[in-house]
């Protein structure tokens, strides 16, 4: 489900948008991100 | 020697007031031969509580539910510890800014499904911790340090 959600964020039909990925308890940056 | 296991997520000074109290009363004189064991909830993990014989838990009321430590330490251990350690007692502690409902029955939810036998009710605190309070903690760890002794 993980690597599916991934693929999906890092689609080639939408460009321009950098996908981070965290594991949940080393997650920081949040007020940089745009959306989560 | 029976082994008492503190987990508990303390990140206030009110909850590190609560939490003095509880090893206090868990470490009380009245009581002998009971080794009292205390762990961070982030760092507890399944060898801790198979090897102890009662818990003692505390937290904080996150947003109506336990705080993420706490529930990451229960993720950890749940499946592991299921079989090993159904009616052994715990006790629960939780401190919370308005409301600790939520974080209560998050907590019990899972401690019934572990079978864990409950030896009295949660010691729940929403304001800063009053000399009653701060009783009932120590009377939880004592209780709980009696419990283990048997």
């Amino acid at each position: 489900m993980f690597e599916a959600a991934v693929s999906g964020t890092r689609t080639d039909e939408i460009e321009g948008v950098e996908v981070v990925v965290r594991p949940a308890l080393t997650a920081v940056g949040v007020l940089a991100a745009d959306g989560s | 020697m029976p082994r008492l296991l503190v987990v508990h997520h303390t990140p206030s000074p009110a909850l590190q007031e609560m939490f003095e109290a509880v090893v206090s009363g868990a470490r009380t004189d009245e009581i002998d031969g009971v080794e009292v064991v205390i762990r961070p909830a982030l760092t507890a993990a399944a060898a801790d509580v198979l090897q102890a014989d009662g818990y003692l838990l505390g937290t904080p009321a996150n947003i109506g539910y336990m705080s993420g430590a706490l529930k990451h330490f229960f993720d950890g251990i749940y499946y592991p510890c299921l079989e090993a350690t159904r009616r052994r007692p715990y006790g629960l502690y939780v401190h919370g800014a308005s409301d600790t409902g939520g974080a209560v029955r998050a907590v019990e939810s899972i401690a019934a499904g572990l079978q864990w036998r409950k030896v009295r009710p949660p010691v729940c605190v929403t304001a800063a911790p009053g000399r009653p309070d701060l009783e009932a903690c120590w009377e939880l760890g004592a209780l709980l340090a009696a419990e283990v002794a048997g």
